[in-house]
């Protein structure tokens, strides 16, 4: 029986991790959506992890706009950072809510893929950003890793869903 | 050949079945408009929400409803935005411990609806505040404004079993349209 | 038997180059549409969509855009089709749009929608947010996804448009 929208894997924390990983990603989807509310333990209010394909950090781009409760602006980059996710001397308890969607994950071409995030703090300040990233690399994505920068603490999770078109 | 529809096979798929994405409830306005859509009795064993709004204030002018979940009004909520007027982007936060979401609509012409999408992670967590994200927007054909937007509800201990829009000025006008969807793992 | 909540409509992936891609008799039993596109196009343009074939001026939209540089806004009005990427252009680089088409059925309000796009490449890249209005109280029935240009302008092969149908209980 086929599903168009279902979980292929979940990672929910219950102690300290540096990075997270989906391995052995079933090709037989058409998207890839990674829901996830996180937080690290590094010691900013917030920072950004790094992710990676297929074990590669390399041959990744970006472009984003982000909203800090006052303004907003845009950034661009050659490296993999993603979103600002909460930090440990962010508001307590608070975690980033935050989608990664990458569509067509297995074709043979470069990897075009958003990011929506909110990264919440009771405070004026916090950042909204949405992401335009690129992987440009040819090679159908069998694993994600969610690299921290620092820790994931206990309570982050990650959700990985897979979207089929037929 | 450019200029036809599409070469390569358009293709009719069989319907699957949905394993993960479920429908929860929704809510048709009636003629008449309705001046609060509440979600109650909200299931705590999916893992996230979804609630798809599409909805017009009967009011002639901009309204800025409030969403709270629970039933709590006290302000242990925060808010933030990052938006676009047409003209220009900008961000804006009434800064800590504020008293319910902003939601904006547009009012200001009778067919136009504002959409909202919103989503709820790990909304029936017991140990972390609830963080919302939203994509939203309306837009007047020459007025309007999209939006990134974000609210906690400060409450780490307690999951979420309802969602109240209540409009600040008059009704939701009749034909809008709020449906609340389940996400499963 | 399992109600179907999230499900596809309708796919095409292109097996050539093509200016426009079209879906009709799309059904009206659900509530929202989603439409996914992953896509590349041959030169810098703007990408839109027209519903039910309508061409008069009943479009418009109002866009949120980061290009790497600096945050903005822009609009359009009055315009014969709707913009959801409007001067952010990949090139053979493939960029992506999600649309989201709320009570795209419903025969008594005009539809609004909202579309986020990204593109890291070609001579107008960013990442983009936009609200969408195409006054017409018609139940959308047909999708045409076009761009900017003459035929010197078009989709590449490989480019990818999937409409998914959500329906609320």
């Amino acid at each position: 029986m086929t599903t168009t929208y279902e979980l292929i894997n979940k990672v929910i924390l219950t102690g300290s991790q540096a990075s997270i990983t989906f391995n052995s990603i079933p090709s037989t989807y058409t998207d890839l959506q990674i829901l996830s509310s996180g937080r690290t333990d590094k010691n900013s209010t917030q920072n950004n992890p790094l992710i990676s394909f297929n074990g590669s950090t390399s041959n990744f781009s970006y472009k984003f706009m982000t909203g800090n409760g006052a303004s907003a602006s845009s950034s661009s980059g050659s490296s993999n950072p993603i979103n600002d996710v909460n930090a440990s001397t962010s508001t307590t308890n608070t975690f980033t809510n935050y989608q990664i969607y990458i569509p067509n994950y297995t074709n043979s071409n470069y990897k075009s893929f958003s990011i929506d995030s909110a990264q919440e703090r009771n405070d004026t300040t916090a950042y909204l950003e949405l992401w335009a990233m690129l992987w440009s690399y040819n090679a159908a994505i069998t694993s994600i890793t969610l690299n921290s920068d620092a820790n994931w603490v206990s309570g982050s999770s990650f959700y990985l869903y897979g979207i089929k078109n037929n | 050949m450019i200029g036809t529809l599409a070469t390569g096979a358009l293709s009719i798929p069989t319907p699957p079945i949905t394993s993960s994405f479920y429908s929860i409830a929704s809510v048709s306005v009636a003629s008449g408009g309705i001046s609060s859509i509440t979600f109650n009795s909200i299931p705590t064993d999916y893992k996230h929400l979804q609630l798809r709004l599409f909805i017009k204030a009967a009011a002639t002018t901009n309204g800025t409803p409030t969403i709270v979940y629970n039933g709590d009004t006290s302000s242990v909520y925060t808010y933030h935005e990052l938006q676009g007027n047409g003209a220009s982007a900008s961000a804006y936060s009434p800064g800590a411990n504020y008293g319910g979401q902003w939601y904006v609509l547009g009012g200001q012409s009778a067919d136009q609806y504002a959409a909202y999408i919103t989503d709820i992670l790990d909304y029936a967590s017991t140990s972390k505040n609830k963080t919302i994200r939203t994509l939203m927007g309306f837009d007047n054909n020459g007025s309007g404004r999209v939006y990134l937007a974000s609210q906690t509800y400060q409450n780490a201990s307690t999951a979420i079993t309802s969602l109240t829009l209540t409009m600040q000025s008059g009704n939701a006008s009749e034909f809008s349209h709020a449906a609340l969807y389940g996400i499963k793992d | 038997m399992a109600s179907v909540t999230y499900e596809p409509i309708a796919t095409t992936t292109l097996t050539g180059n093509a200016k426009n891609i079209s879906f009709t008799s799309i059904p009206s039993t659900y509530t929202d549409l989603i439409i996914i596109m992953n896509y590349s196009i041959n030169q810098p343009s703007s990408c839109w969509v027209r519903f039910n074939g309508n061409s008069a001026t009943n479009y418009s939209f109002t866009e949120l855009r980061g290009n790497g540089s600096s945050a903005y806004s822009t609009r359009g009005s009055n315009q014969t089709s709707s913009y959801f990427a409007f001067n952010v252009f990949p090139d053979t680089t493939p960029g992506n749009s999600i649309m989201n088409i709320l009570n795209y059925s419903n025969t008594n309000t005009n539809k609004t929608f909202l579309t986020r796009t990204n593109a890291i490449t070609g001579s107008y890249p960013g990442t983009a947010a936009y609200v969408g209005l195409w006054r017409q109280t018609a139940a959308i029935n047909e999708i045409t996804i076009n761009m900017d240009g003459d035929a010197a302008y078009y989709y590449l092969s490989g480019s990818t448009f999937t409409i998914y149908g959500v329906k609320a209980s």
